[in-house]
């Protein structure tokens, strides 16, 4: 897509606003490329520096693929690491003491293409995971543990329901229907769903809703994963709230959810984008009989607009090089920072900066 | 030889050409090549950039990336020093001036005399 076109849908997007999900013909199988760069500078440097940068996904997947990375800046040494449960692509960058300024831009390029689930149309090919991979997939991790009240809870919610994509549907609706998005919500939440359940406090961003979603299912032994990643674009479906208005997305962030049914392979949805949803666009503070929150909830389960770029699926991440002690990431989907032996703030930065701009592209 | 990942997007690849082509020239008549891989860009679109940029050593089109994938090529330019028995000497992620002296004289020792 080239810049101009990319305008113009984003104009499309703009007078579509009053129809609920805008069926848009050219979003369907079509691939869509985007240039993503994120610049991160170090304001106050002390004894050499730090970073960790998310790389889009590096497995190739029917909806993105991973057209290459570059750099450029005054770091003294930079690599890109796998990390070793899941293979999230980390770049990390290192500057010496004495290096007053440090400073480094990245930019990827990928491809991506809508995603959408015909439930009525099982293909026999796909199979069920294998008996390691559907292990991995449902078990606990520091924060999503499978035990417990999330057992309980998701053994209630799944009751009655037999297949796994009942029984993921059934977890979809309870989360649509019982969480909110709490706007006072750090970044995206990091996803504490046993002390959501403990608390019945369910309001946070898509890093608690949909890591509950997650957790849930997993509990209820249907394989599930969260997918980090950052929104790139405006929705042409019409959503405001789905998507960027300008080209800094510095602060859009979005985490994602899949779960895997035999004859549908990883099925895409986003229940913490209905309540996004619901919240903001506009008029705002929509009721869940509302014409948009209604089609959003129907294409939400089974589909994802891919105005999004995926980082990674990880959790519990360490940050490799890292020489401070803290806690591993509950997901690595922000850049990171550290320097005079402190890690500094993922969110709401004061000694370092980053912002991250996407466009659309030609390639 | 010297294998040099590239794509026409980046900024860091496009800088880095000129040096490329400096050093093929200052090896000249020696057993010394540089193959440019190009990655999943389309024909023409390569044409037109070296329409505008001497390179006078090949380029091979990746066009799946799987040459990339292979050689671990995740950050452009991604550059890798082969010897003569056909090992990676060298790697880089990162634009590096392949002209300046340190560099010419890295590569030209492991020219077989």
């Amino acid at each position: 897509m080239n810049r101009r076109a990319f305008l113009r849908s984003t104009g499309a997007a703009a007078a579509a606003a009053a129809l609920p999900w805008r069926a848009v013909a050219a979003s369907v199988g079509d691939w869509r490329s985007y240039e993503v760069s994120t610049r991160v500078t170090i304001l106050d440097p002390r004894g050499g520096a730090r970073a960790w940068i998310p790389l889009p996904m590096v497995d190739d997947m029917p909806w993105q693929l991973a057209l290459g990375n570059s750099w450029r800046g005054n770091a003294s040494r930079v690599q890109v690491h796998a990390d070793g449960k899941y293979g999230a692509a980390i770049l990390a960058a290192e500057w010496p003491a004495g290096e007053r300024e440090p400073v480094i831009e990245v930019t990827s390029r990928i491809r991506t293409r809508d995603r959408a689930t015909d439930f009525s149309r099982p293909d026999p090919a796909i199979m069920r995971l294998s008996a390691a991979e559907h292990a991995f997939y449902t078990s606990a991790t520091e924060l999503i543990p499978t035990d417990g009240i999330v057992k309980e809870t998701a053994q209630e919610i799944v009751r009655g329901a037999r297949s796994d994509i009942d029984k993921a549907r059934a977890i979809y609706e309870w989360v649509v229907e019982n969480t909110f998005r709490d706007p006072k919500t750090r970044g995206c939440g990091w996803g504490d769903i046993q002390s959501m359940l403990e608390t019945r406090n369910f309001g946070g961003k898509c890093g608690d809703l949909n890591a509950m979603y997650v957790g849930l299912a997993r509990a209820a032994g249907v394989p599930a994963r969260d997918v980090y990643g950052i929104r790139v674009a405006p929705s042409i479906h019409g959503y405001r709230s789905l998507g960027v208005g300008n080209a800094v997305v510095s602060k859009a962030q979005h985490c994602r959810a899949e779960f895997h049914a035999a004859g549908f392979g990883w099925v895409p949805v986003d229940p913490a984008d209905v309540r996004k949803v619901m919240l903001e666009e506009p008029p705002t503070h929509l009721k869940i009989d509302d014409a948009k929150v209604v089609a959003a909830r129907q294409r939400l389960f089974g589909g994802w607009e891919m105005n999004w770029l995926a980082y990674n699926m990880a959790h519990d991440v360490v940050l490799p090089g890292t020489t401070v002690k803290a806690p591993k990431l509950a997901y690595f989907m922000y850049v990171n920072g550290e320097t005079g032996g402190e890690r500094l703030d993922q969110l709401e930065p004061d000694s370092f900066k980053y912002e991250i701009r996407a466009t659309g592209a030609n390639t | 030889m010297l294998i040099n990942f590239w794509a026409t997007w980046c900024e860091p690849c496009r800088d880095e050409m000129p040096s490329l082509e400096r050093l093929r020239q200052s090896l000249a008549g020696r057993p010394f090549v540089i193959l440019a891989v190009n990655l999943g860009e389309p024909p023409s679109r390569i044409r037109a950039f070296l329409q505008r940029v001497t390179m006078n050593f090949p380029v091979l089109l990746d066009a799946d990336m799987a040459a990339a994938k292979a050689w671990n090529a995740r950050i452009l330019p991604a550059s890798f020093v082969v010897d003569a028995d056909g090992r990676i000497q060298y790697s880089i992620a990162g634009e590096l001036d392949w002209s300046a002296e340190p560099q010419r004289t890295l590569i030209a020792g492991l020219l077989p005399r």
